[in-house]
């Protein structure tokens, strides 16, 4: 891992940019995976908190002057309040309901941001510069090594969680509910907590992702955006550790290898996404993982 | 006040629209338990398939409508089946986003043929009005009600009356007996989605007239849609059409006093209240 610390010497600037964003997609995915892939929850909406937490991390530092840092956990921690507020009611339904709601509170969202004459309505904000101390955060060079630690961070604590009393918990809930109700699970308290998690990684990934494009508007956070998301899940692997950060980063610089096709853009994205469900619901590091136990059991 | 029954009647106009897509959403989700996120989309072909017909053939409406039916029905019946290859693997997550993607396809592949701008229908629907004492109602708005309300009753004694419609209850109430009964799910399947997409073409292909055809249409309707099949309990028929119906006139009463802007915040209001204070609908007492 300290290895990949030396990338930005290799690497171009240009190609920079997408390591970068490859690593916001890579906690978003991560985020998306703690509802998505390990508590079943469908959430439609997740790109909304994307979206959250990159406008509330804005408007700290225009409005309140807050220094970056603050202002990126204050975005992470709106982005989780909403998270709060949208689940509490939302795992009280089926499935279903849950993704209903958050499907039409990903579209009344952009409406509201639009509608926000500080933070620019329809028009976008321009992201205010970032600095940490005197050190200004420009350029994608120094912002690798802003996003590199935080996204290692929220990747360790992922893991550290998955492996806790809470990730047990989550995975027995979504495995059988009514199982783990009976040791004493309490699923809608645990359903909440998974969702104001992944909430949380979304609105930190909007934070970071408001300096890498300077530019951020209502628009980038709808349902197209969710789609990229749950398409890097899909792909890479629901429910695995590994799988997100694969899919990010293949779905990043895929774009740039199929430059010609940029017109088929989106259709190319949803037939993949249409095949890999029918064909390879596991994804593809769920697929390495089934054939390495394969593997595993014919050799004992 | 006027302005208020315009708004009303409005309102019902956009309903009865919105209640041929509910009914869809309904009747695809009764006996295969998938809740269609592509419905919009596949219903916004229809739009498109009506609009294009009616500008290069010069049809009148009767013949357009008479043509989109069939379209509508092998559409519908190809796609259902194939996004049931999913619900074999028994996960719910998998075909909701299966049905989602297919909508996205379905939407770009409309973009890449026909552009992302509108277009509009030409003049097919009368353009005369019916004067009465206090306000005058466009004809069109009553032929759209006309056309939604016959198309409504159809499903619905088709539903209550004929063999088909009681298989498909069967399958509903109990997938295992209505085999052992000789029932072949798969067929019911895909005759259910041939049925949604044919109601769902037509009200898509009315809205044009209002809205003209363009690739957000199937997102835009689908999510009110959505609520009036919730309010409804998404297993009522009825409850489903006066779902859409509610929607629509709440739709109209933001559009016409606010801003059209804020229908979608409006959706969203309406389909967390409902979820909050009777998650079941109005209409069923099971849960969902």
């Amino acid at each position: 891992m300290i290895i990949l610390l030396g990338i930005p010497l290799i690497v171009s600037d240009f190609y920079l940019y997408y390591v970068d964003l490859t690593l916001i997609y890579a906690i978003l995915t991560t985020g998306l995976n703690i509802v998505l892939g390990i508590t079943k929850l469908i959430n439609f909406g997740f790109a909304s908190f994307f979206g959250i937490g990159a406008y509330a991390t804005g408007a700290s530092m225009m409005l309140f002057n807050l220094p970056y840092l603050p202002s990126l956990l204050f975005g992470g921690i709106v982005s989780s309040f909403v998270g709060l507020l949208l689940a509490v009611p939302g795992v009280r339904l089926a499935e279903i309901g849950f993704a209903l709601l958050t499907f039409a509170f990903g579209e009344a969202i952009v409406t509201v941001i639009g509608h926000i004459k500080f933070l620019g309505a329809y028009n976008g904000l321009m992201f205010p510069s970032v600095s940490i101390g005197l050190l200004d955060l420009k350029g994608n060079f120094r912002l690798f090594y802003l996003y590199y630690p935080i996204a290692l961070a929220l990747f360790i604590i992922y893991i550290n969680v998955m492996k806790s009393i809470i990730g047990r918990a989550f995975i027995a809930l979504a495995d059988r509910p009514v199982a783990a109700q009976s040791m004493g699970v309490n699923v809608n308290r645990y359903q909440v907590l998974s969702i104001v998690l992944s909430s949380f990684y979304a609105g930190i990934a909007g934070g970071l992702f408001g300096p890498l494009v300077t530019f951020i508007d209502p628009g980038s956070f709808d349902i197209m955006q969710t789609i990229l998301i749950f398409m890097m899940l899909i792909i890479g692997g629901t429910g695995t550790s590994i799988g997100p950060i694969i899919g990010a980063g293949l779905l990043i610089f895929m774009p740039e290898i199929l430059r010609e096709f940029s017109e088929y853009q989106n259709l190319i994205y949803g037939i993949i996404l249409l095949v890999f469900i029918i064909v390879m619901p596991e994804g593809i590091w769920g697929r390495i993982l089934v054939w390495q136990s394969g593997r595993f059991q014919r050799k004992r | 006040m006027i302005y208020l029954v315009e708004i009303l009647i409005s309102g019902i106009v956009m309903g009865s629209m919105y209640s041929l897509i509910s009914l869809g959403l309904v009747i695809i989700y009764k006996p295969t338990r998938v809740l269609n996120f592509a419905h919009g989309d596949i219903s916004m072909v229809g739009a498109y398939f009506g609009v294009q017909a009616c500008l290069m053939m010069q049809l009148t409406l009767g013949l357009t409508i008479g043509l989109l039916i069939p379209f509508a029905f092998i559409v519908g019946g190809a796609i259902g089946p194939l996004l049931n290859i999913p619900l074999k693997q028994n996960r719910i997550t998998s075909i909701v986003i299966a049905s989602l993607s297919m909508g996205i396809v379905i939407q770009e592949l409309l973009v890449l043929k026909f552009g992302a701008f509108p277009f509009y229908l030409p003049a097919i629907f009368p353009e005369k009005s019916l004067d009465l004492p206090v306000i005058s109602i466009q004809y069109a708005n009553l032929l759209i009600i006309a056309i939604s309300v016959v198309v409504m009753l159809v499903m619905l004694s088709f539903f209550k009356f004929t063999k088909f419609g009681i298989a498909m209850r069967a399958v509903c109430q109990n997938r295992e007996a209505s085999l052992v009964m000789g029932i072949n799910p798969t067929v019911v399947v895909a005759f259910s989605w041939g049925l949604a997409s044919v109601i769902g073409m037509i009200s898509c292909f009315l809205l044009s007239s209002r809205m003209g055809a363009f690739p957000l249409l199937g997102i835009t309707v689908v999510i009110k849609a959505f609520t009036g099949a919730v309010i409804g309990g998404l297993t009522s028929l009825v409850g489903a059409v006066f779902g859409a119906f509610l929607v629509g006139i709440i739709d109209s009463l933001v559009g016409g006093y606010f801003s059209g802007d804020y229908q979608t915040i409006a959706a969203f209001m309406a389909l967390l209240l409902i979820l909050l204070l009777r998650p079941n609908g109005l209409f069923v007492k099971k849960s969902l």
